[in-house]
């Protein structure tokens, strides 16, 4: 496989015409390779046959429903599986049971959605095996540039490290560039726990932070407060 | 249980009070009869004065006038026997009396009767003054007792009357009980009722007529809670298939109108109309799964996962949503909350809330084409915790502010989709409230309160 799109498809859904709709959405995407079930006896079958890289279940099918097929085929195989569920209730269930799905799209759904996500799942499970290793995470913020990998900050006067704590700050934040990240979810990065108490702890560390990738530390160009909120990674980094 | 047994203590103390009261009232009763009619007893002072009344003038006895009165007040006839037993003096005597008495006579009529008349007799200086009442006028009777049992009477008294009291008290102590083990059963089935499950009581003695009826009142109960849910789950469920079949038939038509949408050869015109099928096909979608959630919680089919989080991070997690979707230019949105709320302070179902907070978010934008500043803020009152999501913008329609209170949903429903009842439903199954009001300086604001 040298591209995600060469990945083979089972759709196993029991409305023929959402197979049909289906295939075109995958066909138009770029994938090559989709074939079709329409009950668990046919998706069992074709998924020791064909052996396909990704699987994209119904919940509700005539000889059974999808969350048992699904943990049916886990166990023979750890390929990128999503549901596609038309009702509400599944998601309660999906989320609580933690049966492995790698996904779930209630219908009715968003061709754009569906493609994106499926391209998601299935390029963080073969692009590492399919692409050279990626380019070292760096972040460039004008004349600074961090290496997460590192975790070093590069300035025109110098190096500077960074704290585990700030890095899980400034990484959460880039990965989230251009977004607001509430001051809770990046207490929970840093420190995997709530705020309540770790108010002040955290603006020392974004203070620290910003006397390490900011010019003017008192007049932040990059990392921004949002008040009331939390902080956000300004988007414009050019070089 | 308790309140039975007050109800049988208070018995029990009520018939023992009744008691003791009926023993006081008896013996005040017994006590003033015997000093009233005791009253007409003491004639002896009377009798002397009759007797000093009767003077012997030259061997002439004759009864001074006020002498003269008393006895003819109390008596009919009187006498005097002299010494030897001859009658020496009399007044009105009657003509079967004899005029002669012996010792023997004197010892017998002075205890009894003479001649069935009773008679009453008194030493005078010449012999004995003899007083008649009318026949059958006085009851007399002797009694005679030893020193000891008189001495005696005080203290038989006193333990009559603890007798008495303890007997009060042990019979009244017995029909409590008997009272309590009658309606306790009763008492159980009627605490019982409001679980709405079929009473089996037992239908025998006193209680038995009113626990047949309690029996029968529970399996009604019982009949119509199974009704209700049965009706409640198959509305639930029904709500739930149609959402499921709309939803295929709407795949298809979101799922084609998008294609249509970004066909690069269809003219502009036709892929606008795409757009525009594409968009009403998500708010279907978006109106589908709000009925849904609606249906579940009215019907308590919604399952609620309740934990301790901070609305504050709450009320963060949910403006920073609406903020990184891309809040369009007019509108703005703040948070404003004090660092006690960043604390574990409020018990709720964080997926539900954050749900009402989205569809109060919501309601503002929807409401104000022409963009307002939203505020989210955290309240602490007495009534409890709040969190408050107000606007700037024109305000809620004055009837659904004025029935706030009793609010009826068909109001809410109004032009507001089902945003707002979802709000609602969402803080009743919390056990809270939601209190809409409009600013005094324009723009609104909706409360959703937690009672403390």
């Amino acid at each position: 496989m040298k591209t995600i799109f060469e990945a083979k498809l089972l759709v196993v859904d029991d409305e023929p015409e959402i197979i049909k709709l289906l295939k075109t959405i995958l066909h138009q995407a770029g994938f090559a390779q989709v074939i079709s079930a329409e009950n668990c006896r046919q998706a069992r079958e074709l998924f020791a046959l064909e052996k396909p890289d990704g699987v994209i279940f119904d919940v509700t099918l005539p000889d059974g429903d999808g969350f048992s097929l699904m943990q049916e085929l886990r166990q023979q195989s750890n390929v990128p599986m999503l549901f596609l569920s038309a009702r509400d209730e599944d998601e309660n269930r999906l989320l609580g049971l933690g049966l492995g799905a790698d996904d779930y799209i209630t219908k009715p759904f968003l061709p754009r959605e569906l493609v994106l996500r499926l391209s998601g799942i299935l390029r963080r499970v073969y692009q590492p095996l399919l692409t050279k290793p990626p380019a070292e995470e760096c972040l460039v913020l004008g004349a600074v540039t961090v290496n997460f990998k590192s975790g070093i900050v590069q300035t025109s006067d110098g190096e500077k490290t960074l704290t585990a704590k700030e890095h899980a700050l400034l990484k959460k934040l880039w990965q989230n560039q251009g977004h607001i990240v509430t001051a809770d979810s990046l207490c929970r990065s840093a420190w995997d726990d709530d705020l309540y108490g770790y108010e002040n702890t955290l603006m020392v560390h974004i203070r620290r932070l910003r006397e390490k990738i900011e010019v003017d530390p008192s007049q932040p160009q990059y990392l921004l407060t949002v008040r009331g909120m939390g902080y956000k990674l300004a988007a414009e980094t050019k070089p | 249980m308790k309140s039975l047994r007050k109800i049988i203590t208070r018995s029990i103390l009520l018939t023992a009070t009744i008691a003791l009261l009926l023993v006081a009232i008896n013996m005040a009763f017994a006590t003033n009869w015997m000093f009233k009619y005791s009253g007409n007893q003491p004639l002896k002072y009377a009798i002397a004065d009759i007797s000093d009344g009767l003077t012997n003038t030259e061997g002439t006895y004759a009864l001074n006038p006020s002498a003269t009165a008393m006895m003819e007040e109390q008596y009919v006839w009187a006498m005097l026997i002299g010494r030897d037993g001859q009658v020496i003096w009399n007044k009105n005597l009657p003509g079967d009396i004899p005029r002669h008495y012996t010792l023997t006579d004197v010892a017998s009529f002075s205890r009894w009767y003479l001649n069935d008349y009773p008679v009453s007799v008194w030493e005078h200086p010449d012999g004995l003054l003899v007083l008649g009442d009318p026949k059958s006028s006085i009851w007399k009777y002797n009694i005679t007792s030893t020193e000891d049992t008189i001495s005696h009477i005080p203290g038989f008294l006193a333990g009559f009357l603890i007798l008495n009291v303890v007997a009060a008290l042990v019979l009244a102590l017995f029909l409590g009980l008997w009272l309590y083990r009658k309606l306790k059963p009763l008492y159980n089935g009627i605490t019982a009722l409001p679980k709405k499950e079929p009473l089996a009581l037992p239908t025998g003695g006193v209680t038995g007529e009113v626990a047949r009826i309690l029996n029968e009142t529970s399996v009604i109960l019982s009949q119509q809670e199974k009704q209700l849910t049965h009706r409640d789950q198959a509305r639930t469920e029904w709500i739930a298939g149609v959402s499921h079949d709309i939803r295929t038939p709407l795949s298809m038509v979101m799922g084609y109108a998008s294609e249509l949408e970004n066909n690069l050869i269809l003219p502009a015109a036709e892929q606008n109309q795409a757009r525009i099928i594409r968009q009403q096909s998500q708010r279907i979608k978006a109106l589908i799964s709000d009925l849904n959630l609606a249906s579940k919680l009215e019907y308590h089919a919604q399952p609620m996962e309740l934990a301790r989080v901070s609305p504050a991070a709450l009320i963060r997690g949910a403006a920073v949503d609406f903020i990184n979707d891309g809040l369009p230019a007019p509108y703005s949105l703040v948070v404003d909350v004090t660092e006690e709320a960043n604390g574990p302070i409020l018990l709720c179902d964080q997926a539900l809330i954050r749900r009402a907070l989205t569809n109060l978010i919501d309601n503002s934008i929807r409401h104000n084409p022409r963009g307002c500043a939203i505020k989210l803020s955290v309240i602490k009152s007495t009534v409890g915790l709040a969190i408050k999501v107000s606007d700037d913008g024109k305000g809620y329609p004055p009837e659904l502010i004025k029935n706030s209170g009793g609010l009826d949903e068909s109001l809410l429903l109004g032009n507001h989709g089902l945003g707002l009842i979802i709000v609602r439903r969402i803080m009743k199954i919390h056990g809270g409230s939601v209190v809409f009001e409009n600013l005094p300086d324009g723009g609104c604001a909706a409360a959703l309160v937690f009672s403390s």
